[in-house]
């Protein structure tokens, strides 16, 4: 009992403490170490996201008008409101978006399947090929965007071809009608990466399920709906979820593209030109916030789009589960 | 080795609260002095050396280089003041450099549009007191046209610095041939346009008279209230659009146009040219069109395309109703802010009025980028006044009659809403015009009422 108070005491020493805590906790000095390497993530995290992401969601609920000095008060849901109830382009915006989403999307996938479907299949130069498909991917956003606006000019090359097989092309850029679908062709024409992920699971596939299927006399069709389709179901399924992501927050082509199509900088027509087909629920939340300053209301903008992107993923994934394939799953 | 960890997480949280509180406490903050100064500097007093920052929306090569110009001769002429130049800053910029409470001392933004909201929003210093104690005289410096959009609430919250005057530009030969005189009237223009149009074989049109669409080129001059003799706002500041008749009739007139053409057919013009509408491709320039409504940058445009168009330069058209009102038009122009949150207001007040005022950058400014000069002085002094093209536009913006679109908080956004509704109408998206700009005037209000609260 004497010896084991002694003992206590001893360790409650400052040098006995100390040889424990070396001994004791070996882990501590590489947590320490794991802390000080990732800590300049830690301050990016907490400046340039942490911040950010708080700051939006006070200003959310104020009427900050970014350089405006007066005070700034709070204003409860009222930015909220004024959203669904007294804005002239937040429903334009979300109109264009959902179009985009519910037509680029699914179209972008299955463009993406199907071309790495034919780069699969084809016996010589399919590294060729892929390359083909890719590069547009790793082409600036803005130079893509300005290379398509020069090729669907309605004077441009691409209505000069059209011409000679004797069809009228549209003004396309230049025109509300087919505004979105050239941003289309556009995401077609740079889906590259999403090739290459489609041509990377197709590969995947056992090799030995396609001969079992070869020896039943399975046709083409029943092969790729019944092997290879299951397969891809978790790709297809990642392919969805993030082009839903990106296309909620699409806004680069469409700023690019409004902008080239006018040479006009006019107040009351400069973004979503022409007319306001190039609306898009980014576009209205930029004019809102850089534009009219109007910060806490671009805030709310945010925040609401950030809560129907998540609900969105979240109702998708859960759909999900009795969709896609998982090989791995016990 | 948990708490450890756990003390870590909390000192990290703990100084990203406190960074984001101070951050947002700058952001937030209101410590810009407003007030102005008793007395001036003077041309001949000596000053501390003071360096200030002035940002301005020029970023061609020939407009940095006519500021540096003018901005070098003016720490020549007052070697205590150094001017550090920053070009291509637009409004966004501007707002974003006072939230950061890193303001420049002197700000030249492209358009008027903020100027309301930016004064109604302390962001920038109302110039009155250091006006007059600079003993100057804005009334007897700028022309009336100048005033109206860097005033808000009779208070002056920028200076103009250059201004643009829109007219009606003509193909001489075009008009000649067809046997038309420049018409001073929308129904005249209309009846010319129709004379002007030249159709092809199959019925598509070679050649239109007059494009009125509003949101090509810039047309949406034509829609600022002054052709149709009227304002956005009333005198209790309530819009307009729906309770003064001339804004249907205007309306109504380039429905009847556009109509006449027929929609499609104006939509391929529109998409073919509005990309091109600054450069040698110009309509006008090419022959595709007889005449456009356009500003006085363009006179320096069809000379720098080289081309032999034998053209003309009147005002533009007013409704039939107000005819009396011909010869005025919509004057706007660049504008010089000096921000609230400046650390040199005097400083910087003292080289705002230089740049406004002065004669030889004035005059040397406009012929590099294509502007008017903005006071009585230089526009006196201005070599083109009386040139065949740039004379027209210069009556124009010295007309009393002309100005621009009244200013208020909501900045642009008035101008935004009441395009849409123009463009819905003009695509026949919305039919029934009466309701269209009843409702237009009800979301204007709105904005109007929002933007003060």
């Amino acid at each position: 009992m004497t010896s084991t108070t002694a003992s206590t005491t001893a360790d409650r020493r400052p040098g006995s403490s100390r040889r424990r805590s070396r001994r004791g906790s070996p882990s501590r000095s590489p947590w320490s170490a794991v802390l000080v390497m990732v800590s300049p993530f830690l301050v990016g995290l907490a400046v340039f996201t942490l911040y950010p992401v708080v700051t939006t969601l006070y200003y959310s609920f104020t009427n900050f008008q970014l350089g405006s000095i007066r005070p700034t008060e709070f204003v409860g849901l009222r930015n909220y409101e004024r959203l669904f109830t007294s804005s002239d382009t937040f429903w334009v915006g979300v109109r264009n978006t959902l179009w985009m989403v519910l037509i680029m999307v699914p179209l972008r996938t299955l463009y993406a399947m199907f071309a790495a479907w034919v780069v699969g299949s084809v016996r010589r130069g399919a590294r060729v090929y892929r390359t083909l498909f890719f590069v547009p991917a790793i082409v600036p956003v803005v130079g893509a965007s300005l290379a398509f606006i020069v090729m669907l000019s309605p004077t441009g090359p691409v209505n000069a071809l059209l011409a000679k097989v004797g069809i009228e092309g549209p003004a396309w850029f230049g025109d509300p009608q087919w505004s979105k679908p050239s941003l289309v062709l556009m995401a077609l024409w740079a889906c590259g990466d999403t090739i290459v992920i489609f041509s990377a699971a197709m590969l995947d596939v056992p090799r030995e399920l396609y001969e079992a299927a070869d020896l039943d006399g399975v046709g083409r069709w029943q092969r790729y709906r019944h092997i290879t389709l299951p397969f891809l179901s978790p790709v297809i399924l990642f392919s969805v979820v993030t082009g839903m992501i990106y296309t909620f927050q699409y806004f680069t082509e469409a700023f690019v593209a409004s902008g080239s199509a006018s040479a006009v900088q006019d107040s009351s027509q400069l973004l979503g030109y022409p007319g306001q087909s190039l609306l898009f629920y980014t576009t209205d939340l930029y004019q809102q916030g850089f534009v009219y300053f109007k910060t806490g209301y671009a805030s709310a903008m945010a925040w609401m789009l950030f809560l129907v992107i998540f609900g969105a993923t979240v109702v998708m994934l859960r759909m999900s589960r009795s969709l896609v394939h998982d090989s791995g799953r016990p | 080795m948990p708490s450890t960890a756990r003390r870590s997480t909390s000192l990290l949280l703990v100084a990203a609260s406190a960074a984001g509180a101070l951050a947002l406490a700058a952001c937030t903050s209101s410590g810009a002095d407003a007030s102005g100064p008793q007395t001036a500097i003077a041309t001949t007093d000596k000053h501390e050396p003071t360096t200030i920052t002035v940002w301005t929306f020029n970023h061609l090569p020939q407009e940095v280089k006519a500021f540096e110009g003018a901005l070098a001769r003016l720490h020549t002429t007052y070697p205590w003041l150094t001017v550090k130049f920053v070009p291509n800053k637009d409004d966004a910029a501007f707002g974003k450099a006072v939230a950061a409470g890193q303001a420049p001392d002197v700000f030249v933004s492209p358009s008027p549009d903020n100027v309301a909201k930016f004064c109604y929003n302390g962001t920038v210093a109302p110039l009155d007191e250091y006006l007059k104690a600079a003993k100057v005289d804005v009334a007897a410096t700028f022309p009336p046209s100048a005033l109206v959009y860097t005033k808000f609430q009779d208070k002056q919250c920028a200076l103009p610095l250059l201004v643009d005057a829109y007219g009606l530009f003509y193909n001489k030969k075009m008009l000649a041939d067809a046997g038309v005189n420049p018409p001073k009237t929308l129904s005249e223009l209309t009846a010319a346009a129709k004379k002007l149009t030249v159709k092809n074989k199959d019925g598509s049109i070679k050649r239109f008279g007059f494009i009125s669409r509003s949101d090509y080129n810039n047309n949406s001059a034509l829609y600022d209230g002054v052709q149709a003799g009227t304002q956005y706002y009333d005198a209790r500041g309530k819009a307009t659009f729906g309770a003064d008749p001339r804004w249907a009739q205007l309306m109504q007139w380039d429905k009847d146009l556009n109509d006449w053409y027929g929609n499609g057919q104006v939509s391929k013009f529109v998409a073919k040219f509005q990309p091109h509408t600054d450069d040698a491709k110009n309509p006008l320039i090419t022959g595709d069109v007889a005449m456009e409504v356009d500003g006085e940058w363009h006179v320096g445009e069809i000379a720098d395309a080289k081309t032999d168009l034998d053209y003309g330069v009147v005002p533009v058209p007013v409704l039939d109703e107000v005819k009396q009102t011909y010869g005025a038009g919509s004057a706007v122009g660049t504008v010089a802010y000096l921000p609230a949150g400046s650390k040199h207001k005097q400083e910087a007040f003292f080289a705002l009025q230089q740049l406004t005022t002065d004669t030889a950058f004035l005059t040397g400014l406009a012929d590099t980028v294509y502007n008017i000069p903005s006071t009585f002085d230089s526009l006196k002094a201005w070599d083109k006044k009386d040139d065949e093209h740039w004379g027209p536009l210069v009556e124009i913006f010295a007309n009393k009659g002309s100005y621009y679109k009244q200013l208020t908080p909501v900045g642009s956004e008035d101008a935004t809403v009441w395009g849409t509704a123009r463009q819905q109408f003009e695509t026949g998206h919305a039919t029934d015009l009466g309701k269209l700009l009843d409702e237009t005037a009800g979301k204007i209000d709105k904005l109007n009422q929002d933007a003060v609260e």
